[in-house]
């Protein structure tokens, strides 16, 4: 059973130069409850696609075909007003840079807040308990403590966790990954992708995790997507990838990763 | 080459209308190292730790509160910078980027051959030397940075996280560049880095850097088979491997990395740690010799002698 | 560059202000007559706009056409040359202040707000009652008044850009201040500055203008937009041209500069780029 399919999904950037065709008729499919890695390096298309899941893609760039299936259901016909109702709710996103994904302005307390009023008719009372409970989630040792900072005050690390505890909080059954750990130090990584695990046990997730990094891949993957500029070169179960590669690119990927790993000698 | 003794920089936090000092960011804070002829030490740490500024000292870019650096005569350095974007004028066409040094320097004969030549050894096409940063790839970039460090013919560089923002395929490329240079021209290298993949093909030696402090150090084969700060452990443990059988025991560290404003007591790591014990908040252990030329300050272990770097 | 003429702003406003230019410039050609040539003959002053007399002619039967004509010559020039003298002053000292920091940037900072404060007008007008009028006062006056905005602005690009890493390895080079000012910050500091010069020139043409309608200005009989303008306030409900097209004339040029100036700043502004 797949939660999410894409096909033929075709994304141009109409620029001064000329069309740019970021994301040229990929295909892929999520099992339900399943991690899919969806790899690739700069210019790849991998954020593109998942902005476009959510229908989060602006002009200049166009979805100019495919179609993109949640639970048997197209996305792609939703009128704006489904869709919101959708983001968060069903789907959820947590970008590579937590600082400016979350309003400067506003304390995390006001943000969290303002996310489950979007959706949910609760009490203050209310809204502050389940904050509580999410921030205690993904491991942010007191919550009261920060729910009246601003992000800026955050650490790289506690923004992220803060960020992932905001889309988990309407409960959604597909959360999207664009490198989540990139902009963090490795040590913090590591505590960030074990978390990230743990809570797509508890909470009956299905994962799309967009990354550079191979090793995060072999790490928390069930599947692997590798896109290279805006096509699928390769798609298998994540063994099969990494012990049996078939494409060149893939191997040689997977060559420059395994050539820069960290592991003791 | 170089050395660097009980090297000391703080810098001051201005709080308000006066400018009133309110506390001090301890970014390099007693750091001994040494650095040979043709050899490279690789400094790794997180962001925060002072490894950028540490090279900013070494390169003469700061200067230290306290402690010294030993030059040899002739020594001559330079820099190659982390973002490919921020690192070349974009105002300048790159035969003016990579001759500007010897413009400075007045030699001027033969700017024309002498530019060529630079695009030969970094591997870019002459023609290229028209052209504006804009119209390279960060990788491409990162070669043109790469001949303006050289073109003065310095042997001391400060590679500062140079394929860091690059990816993983070009890294491998510019990587391979710079230590073929190494061979061609005996550069020495400081190749700062947040993690310990890159640094194993570039260094002979290794320092990881914590909230200012080296904490542990010794030959590479030392570090990355017997590591013995827990610090080091972690970073070689934590980042994922692109092996999806490997299980490997992992050292997942508590929290945050603290401001470098206020550093904890004791030991610096203790906050973190997930082995400290009783001692770790209270004394702060010393950077002691293990085996040749391995150090490491932590109190888990008991040391060969106290002798320094 | 192939941007900036992409925008119908630029195109517009640069296009007028060339003609304006083109008719400062080559007024003996377009107006044959003088415009210092009076006419005290009935039939002569004061007629409305006609075949002969495009704009009409004054009280004292000057053709107004011909005098605006040659006003743009004083108006645009008094722009350009105070705009020039204000860049000078404001780029130079934005530059040190904002390179060097410390007691200079402290000096100069505190100048910039005290030139901030007091009102431009009363400091043009003050300095004027000393100097006494004349188009060359005018022009320096306008200048010294106006630099403070602009160091403020030079000295926020350099306080960023003197950070950058292409600067620290033109430092590492051994290159000198004079070198990392002139090759490495200031290029890509003008942005913001081009922008800001070419409204300063509206503005500068305004206050001539409104200096001139004072008295305190261009002296008559010598024509500028302003005092064309200050010549037909007694006939404001007799001879309507003598206000209306000088006005017309300070209006479009103003504007047309505006345009420039904010065309410039929306394909310049990487933010408003994308």
């Amino acid at each position: 059973m797949n939660i999410l399919e894409v096909r033929d999904l075709k994304i141009y950037f109409y620029a001064e130069q000329g069309i740019v065709k970021a994301v040229d008729g990929i295909s892929f499919d999520i099992k339900k409850g399943s991690t899919l890695g969806l790899a690739g390096e700069s210019g790849s298309g991998k954020t593109v696609t998942a902005l476009s899941i959510l229908n989060l893609v602006d002009p200049p760039g166009k979805i100019i075909n495919g179609q993109i299936k949640y639970n048997g259901a197209s996305l792609l016909d939703l009128d704006a007003e489904k869709m919101r109702m959708l983001r968060g709710k069903e789907i959820s996103i947590v970008f590579q840079e937590p600082l400016t994904a979350l309003n400067p302005v506003l304390s995390i307390e006001e943000q969290m807040y303002e996310m489950l009023l979007a959706h949910r008719r609760l009490s203050k009372n209310g809204c502050h308990k389940i904050v509580i409970e999410y921030l205690k989630k993904v491991n942010i040792p007191s919550p009261q403590k920060i729910l009246k900072d601003y992000p800026h005050q955050l650490s790289g690390g506690t923004r992220q966790r803060v960020m992932i505890a905001m889309s988990l909080l309407l409960n959604p059954k597909l959360i999207i990954l664009d490198e989540p750990t990139t902009a963090l130090d490795v040590t913090i990584q590591a505590a960030i992708l074990d978390l990230l695990m743990q809570l797509k046990e508890e909470m009956d997730l299905s994962i799309l995790f967009i990354t550079h990094d191979l090793g995060i891949i072999a790490e928390i993957a069930d599947d692997v997507v590798i896109l290279e500029k805006g096509r699928v070169v390769e798609k298998a179960g994540t063994l099969e990838i990494f012990e049996n590669p078939k494409n060149d690119y893939t191997k040689r990927l997977l060559n420059a990763a395994r050539f820069l790993e960290v592991s003791p000698l | 080459m170089i050395e660097a003794k009980r090297l000391k920089k703080y810098f001051p936090v201005e709080r308000g209308f006066f400018r009133r000092k309110t506390g001090e960011v301890k970014a390099v804070d007693g750091v001994d190292l040494f650095i040979g002829k043709g050899k490279t030490l690789g400094l790794v740490g997180e962001s925060g730790c002072g490894k950028t500024t540490l090279g900013k000292l070494l390169l003469g870019l700061l200067e230290p509160d306290s402690g010294e650096i030993i030059k040899e005569k002739g020594l001559k350095t330079n820099i190659v910078f982390q973002d490919p974007f921020g690192s070349l004028n974009p105002r300048m066409r790159v035969e003016q980027i990579v001759t500007e040094g010897l413009k400075i320097e007045k030699r001027i004969e033969h700017l024309k051959r002498s530019a060529e030549r630079l695009m030969d050894t970094v591997e870019l096409p002459r023609k290229s030397l028209a052209k504006y940063p804009h119209q390279f790839s960060g990788g491409e970039r990162q070669r043109i940075s790469i001949a303006r460090a050289i073109a003065t013919k310095p042997n001391f560089i400060v590679c500062d996280e140079p394929v860091s923002s690059l990816d993983v395929s070009i890294r491998v490329q510019i990587l391979t560049l710079l230590v073929n240079l190494q061979k061609e021209f005996g550069l020495s290298y400081l190749f700062i880095a947040h993690d310990l993949g890159a640094v194993r093909h570039m260094s002979s030696t290794v320092a990881v850097m914590y909230l200012g402090k080296i904490v542990e150090y010794g030959p590479k084969e030392e570090i990355y088979k017997r590591p013995l700060h827990p610090y080091t452990k972690s970073l070689l443990l934590s980042a994922p491997t692109p092996y999806p059988k490997a299980k490997k025991e992992k050292v997942l560290l508590k929290g945050d990395v603290p401001s470098a404003v206020n550093p904890p007591e004791g030991c610096r790591f203790h906050t973190r740690c997930p082995y400290a014990f009783e001692v770790c908040p209270i004394n702060e252990p010393l950077l002691m010799q293990y085996s040749t030329n391995h150090f490491c300050a932590c109190h888990l272990h008991q040391p060969k002698s106290n002798k320094n770097i | 560059m192939r941007l900036v003429f992409k925008q119908k702003k630029i195109i517009f406003g640069l296009g007028l202000i060339i003609i304006m230019i083109a008719l400062a410039i080559f007024a003996k050609f377009i107006c044959p007559q003088d415009p210092y040539q009076i006419n005290l003959g009935e039939h002569e002053k004061l007629q409305p706009p006609s075949f002969e007399h495009f704009f009409g002619t004054d009280d004292l039967g000057r053709d107004v056409f011909t005098r605006i004509v040659y006003g743009a010559r004083i108006s645009i020039s008094v722009g350009f040359i105070a705009v020039l003298i204000s860049l000078l002053i404001g780029v130079l000292l934005g530059a040190v202040s904002g390179y060097y920091g410390g007691k200079a940037d402290w000096l100069i900072m505190r100048l910039v707000e005290i030139m901030l404060c007091i009102p431009t007008i009363f400091l043009i007008l003050m300095a004027l009652a000393f100097l006494g009028p004349s188009i060359r006062n005018v022009m320096i006056i306008i200048g010294l008044t106006s630099w403070a905005g602009l160091a403020r602005l030079v000295r926020a690009e350099f306080l960023t850009l003197r950070e950058r890493d292409y600067v620290l390895a033109a430092k590492i080079l051994g290159a000198s201040d004079a070198r990392i000012i002139f090759r490495h910050i200031l290029p890509n500091a003008l942005s913001p500055v081009w922008v800001n010069a070419t409204l300063g020139v509206g503005g500068a043409i305004l206050i001539e203008a409104a200096l001139s309608f004072l008295g305190l200005g261009v002296q008559i009989p010598t024509p500028s937009w302003g005092n064309i303008l200050t010549d037909g306030i007694y006939y404001v409900d007799s001879a309507w041209w003598l206000m209306i097209f000088p006005g017309l004339f300070i209006l479009t040029t103003v504007l047309s500069f505006n345009l420039v100036g904010e065309g410039l700043r929306d394909v310049l502004d990487p933010r408003l780029r994308k």
